[in-house]
């Protein structure tokens, strides 16, 4: 296998386990959410605390712009391998995805699962980034 | 002052004058509970192995209105052997969808459906939600005004809170099974797995809720707070803790107290258990155990009572006990002090007022520090 090859193996390992623990932890939280009275309550708490704060609708278009960014990125980059470009491709998607078809009334842990996919996201970018290349 | 005290000062003649115009008031106020208690088995029990479950034995007329029931009643009603309780439905009572409902899924009464506790209160007080959804919610359970209902659940608060809003929207005949399920396993009664699906009904055959009166709303109770009413007492059914004001008791909350005027009912260690009015083998405490463990608190029995907690769960309790022996004078203050808590300038104390040892100031005064954190 050429160097480049084993760049691009590592690169893809990478994001994959990026990308699975994101959304293993996004399910977990989903279920652990309608299974604990006291951590839905507390999440209920939180999502109000956060929508006082912060401007949740301005964050999430932002979130969801820096996703489409990405996927443009994705196909112009020529560095990258292209099992790196649709894995991170991918990733946009669900993530952008997850951010406009979802909300708080369907699900109540929305704003935590949103912040664990977008940690996983940008982390899985960077990886790209770094990792991927010619 | 109470009735007793009251009575002492007045001469033998005006006594049974007195005595003589409180009967005829009671007897055309409430019904005179005429349960005895007994530390024994249900009257049907035959060979059930209940030695340890507690129950208030009730004459066959107070059945309807009688709540916590023993597995050996329970089996016999869904046997058809109980007057008057006809095709009950059975339900487990946990928090939770019945995807996620591990207990129920792991073991439950024969034909046992399950319901979600969630059904019937919602965000943001965690109140009971708007008539309407908890008439669906229970519509949705296969049950109506004349159905038997009999619950059960592990957690006796929570099972409390949903047989309370079944109560509460007009469900006429509302059981707890006393023990729960761990009360029906040992009693070698029949359980099983499967899932099952209630069959949902259509008509509630009354309109929701039939006993609104159930029910304090906050403004009410912070009116007959500030009207001075000595006979109204706002009990509160918390912990030591968070009626002295060191905690919220819920991650939550951020604010500890109690409303300006709240006297203390007993609770439990924490905002999770009851071990006041719950004993450890999850049967509810009698009426004369109640009456027992109010001795020396700041109310009595014949208060015109409203009862709280955090968010409604723990109240419940004091609420159906007096319920299921015929009072009238009690009510549930819903919100609590979540609730209670959202009102910056409701006023607020901090400490035991027995003790001299309380501080009054208003909600926003409060720090935003108490909420309960686990250790």
């Amino acid at each position: 296998m050429t160097r480049h090859g084993k760049k691009t193996r590592v690169s893809v390992i990478l994001m994959s386990v990026l990308q699975i623990i994101s959304l293993i932890s996004a399910y977990y939280l989903h279920k652990l959410t309608r299974a604990k009275l006291g951590l839905l309550r507390h999440l209920v708490y939180l999502n109000g605390k956060w929508e006082k704060a912060v401007n949740i609708e301005m964050i999430k278009y932002s979130f969801i712009a820096f996703a489409a960014a990405v996927i443009i990125f994705a196909v112009l980059r020529k560095r990258s391998s292209l099992a790196g470009k649709v894995l991170i491709s991918v990733s946009a998607l669900v993530f952008s995805g997850y951010l406009l078809f979802f909300s708080k009334s369907m699900d109540r842990a929305y704003y935590a699962i949103s912040l664990v996919l977008a940690a996983g996201f940008i982390l899985e970018t960077l990886v790209w980034l770094i990792t991927d290349r010619k | 002052m109470s009735i007793n005290t009251f009575k002492e000062k007045i001469n033998m003649k005006s006594k049974s004058l007195i005595a003589l115009g409180l009967a005829l008031l009671l007897a055309g106020c409430q019904a005179a509970p005429t349960a005895s208690t007994a530390d024994s088995k249900s009257a049907s029990d035959a060979g059930a192995a209940s030695e340890t479950v507690k129950v208030t034995e009730r004459s066959a007329k107070d059945e309807t209105t009688r709540v916590y029931v023993s597995p050996q009643w329970a089996k016999d009603a869904i046997e058809g052997k109980i007057d008057g309780v006809k095709d009950p439905v059975v339900i487990e009572a946990s928090w939770g969808p019945v995807a996620d409902a591990k207990e129920y899924k792991e073991g439950h009464i024969k034909g046992a459906v399950h319901a979600d506790i969630n059904s019937i209160e919602d965000e943001p007080y965690w109140n009971l939600r708007p008539a309407d959804q908890v008439k669906s919610a229970i519509l949705a359970a296969g049950v109506d005004a004349d159905t038997p209902v009999i619950f059960y659940g592990s957690d006796m608060s929570g099972t409390s809170r949903i047989a309370f809003a079944y109560l509460w929207a007009g469900v006429k005949n509302v059981k707890i099974i006393n023990g729960g399920y761990e009360a029906w396993k040992n009693a070698g009664f029949e359980t099983e797995t499967t899932v099952n699906e209630p069959k949902a009904k259509t008509d509630f055959k009354a309109t929701v809720p039939v006993h609104p009166e159930y029910v304090l709303a906050i403004e009410d109770a912070y009116k007959n707070l500030e009207s001075g009413d000595k006979n109204f007492k706002l009990v509160s059914i918390r912990s030591l803790a968070e009626f002295e004001g060191k905690t919220s008791g819920y991650s939550y909350i951020d604010k500890a107290g109690e409303p300006k005027g709240a006297v203390w009912g007993k609770a439990g260690s924490d905002p999770y258990h009851m071990e006041d009015y719950v004993h450890a083998d999850n049967t509810v405490i009698t009426l004369d155990e109640m009456k027992q463990l109010w001795s020396g608190l700041d109310f009595n029995i014949d208060n015109k009572l409203a009862f709280y907690c955090g968010t409604g769960w723990r109240a419940t309790i004091p609420f159906l006990i007096m319920y299921e022996n015929g009072f009238t004078n009690m009510q549930l203050y819903d919100g609590g002090w979540f609730q209670w808590t959202m009102n910056p300038d409701y006023p607020v104390q901090v400490g035991d007022p027995k003790s001299g040892n309380v501080q009054y100031t208003t909600v926003k005064e409060l720090p935003n520090d108490k909420a309960w954190k686990e250790n």
